[in-house]
């Protein structure tokens, strides 16, 4: 009994510690934004940027302007897609998914672009100009 | 007592170990985002937390309704109204607008008419970023130059009524419409339970509480020198504040070889020239940070950086064409970090 005890203990600290380490070694060598970055614009203005590599979640989010023209855009880790509008020809919905830099989708009707670049990793969260 | 010790603490260890594991789990906090073109800009909206995608939508249809109210060229809006009948009749507005003015006619007050809210037909005049921009002639600007006289806002706070007593001017909400926009968003917000949360108005910049994690959120402000969006002259540190930059390099044509930004100078009619590039407000509600961000663009270094500090709980940061940064007192060098070797930190 009591050695049992004594190895209970023992396998329970030594779990203890390798899990710490692990999530300590996790979240200091993930990567975060060392890789692509989508860019968005508008009529040839950048309003958005997102560094896909930090993404961890998949989220959505709408571009409208004031005549209520829409682009639901989809980012994913890693990479991002242009899943609703209301333009005609949805041309930008159907280019799909872009992950490699370079990949672009575009929406002509409503001037946007969705571009994937190479990551430039953001040191500010907001630019005041 | 030791056989029964040993294994309640192992289970106490046991269970340690797994709440972390799933305290880890639950750390992403949930994040909504949204944008939209109005205002004449390009508004971004991300919030943190549980109920962030329906705070946000909620704070787009205020700004939706806010935009409406506020724009001069929309023929329903309050603005519109009130120039429509100038020299004619009061008009009864939202109390939104009606606000909006009163705090615009506040800040005309204490810059002696620097910021001037009946500026409309100066800036209609030089039409600076729409594609009719032109330098206008002495002849055309002397019709207007004496009319300038923001008393001719006549505000009745009983019926909420405003009166623009002659026609020879025109209100402008310009300079302050947006910052009363990100107030509202953040009211909204707050109200929907959001406790950290960022805004950025076409340049105006908004942040709720600190970014999810604890830390300070980092402001980037834009290098005037340089016209590609992002290059920066400066970062600071704040949270729970509002922050707008006036900038000469923002909206601007150029003529026979001279720029002309779109800050009007109404002791001149002329884009404002006193030294300043570039000039930051940091207070906590934006609508004056914004009023006070072209006001001392206009005021210049001196009487700006004098003006800001006569202000409780207001602080600026200034560029001036020779290259330096001024701040107020209650900027301090571990919140600002100057970012390009172009520009001379004056500590204050």
């Amino acid at each position: 009994m009591k050695k049992a005890d004594k190895y209970i203990l023992i396998s329970i600290f030594l779990l203890l510690f390798i899990s710490t380490i692990g999530i300590y070694g996790y979240q200091k060598f993930s990567p975060n934004g060392t890789g692509t970055t989508a860019v968005i614009t508008q009529n040839g203005k950048a309003i958005y940027t997102i560094e896909l590599d930090k993404v961890k979640e998949s989220y959505d989010f709408t571009i409208e302007n004031e005549q209520g023209q829409y682009n639901t855009i989809y980012v994913e880790p890693g990479s991002i897609k242009i899943s609703d509008a209301n333009c005609p020809d949805k041309l930008c919905v159907q280019t799909g998914t872009l992950s490699k830099i370079n990949d672009i989708s575009v929406c002509l009707p409503h001037g946007l672009f969705v571009e994937i670049k190479d990551g430039v990793e953001s040191e500010i969260d907001l630019l005041a100009h | 007592m030791k056989n029964k010790f040993l294994p309640v603490f192992s289970i106490v260890l046991a269970l340690l170990l797994f709440t972390s594991c799933s305290k880890q789990n639950s750390n992403a906090e949930p994040v909504a985002n949204k944008a939209m073109q109005l205002l004449d800009t390009f508004i971004i909206g991300r919030a943190y937390g549980d109920n962030s995608k329906r705070a946000l939508d909620l704070a787009f249809e205020r700004l939706k309704q806010i935009d409406s109210t506020m724009s001069r060229y929309n023929f329903e809006s309050d603005i519109y109204k009130i120039n429509e009948n100038a020299g004619k009749k009061a008009v009864i507005v939202s109390p939104s607008t009606y606000f909006v003015i009163e705090t615009a006619i506040h800040y005309a007050n204490i810059t002696n008419g620097t910021f001037n809210p009946v500026i409309g037909k100066v800036i209609d005049l030089w039409g600076i970023g729409t594609d009719h921009a032109k330098v206008p002639s002495k002849e055309e600007l002397n019709m207007l130059l004496p009319h300038l006289d923001y008393d001719q806002l006549e505000l009745d706070k009983h019926n909420s009524a405003v009166l623009l007593t002659s026609d020879k001017v025109s209100l402008d909400l310009g300079a302050i419409a947006k910052g009363y926009a990100a107030d509202e968003m953040k009211r909204i917000l707050q109200e929907q339970g959001i406790t950290s949360a960022s805004l950025n108005l076409g340049g105006n910049v908004l942040v709720i509480g600190s970014k999810p994690n604890g830390d300070s959120w980092t402001i980037g402000i834009q290098n005037p020198l340089e016209s590609e969006r992002g290059k920066l002259a400066a970062t600071i540190k704040v949270k729970d504040t509002s922050l707008v930059t006036s900038g000469s390099y923002e909206r601007y044509f150029e003529y026979e070889g001279k720029k002309y930004h779109h800050i009007i100078d109404p002791a001149t009619g002329y884009p404002a020239e006193n030294g300043i590039i570039s000039s930051t407000i940091i207070t906590p509600n934006s609508i004056d940070a914004d009023a006070l961000s072209t006001s001392v663009y206009i005021l210049g270094k001196e009487k700006g950086l004098a003006l800001i500090e006569s202000l409780p709980n207001v602080e600026a940061v200034i560029i001036t064409e020779d290259l330096h940064v001024y701040t107020t007192s209650g900027v301090t060098s571990d919140m600002l970090t100057i970012h390009s070797e172009e520009f001379i930190y004056e500590k204050s």
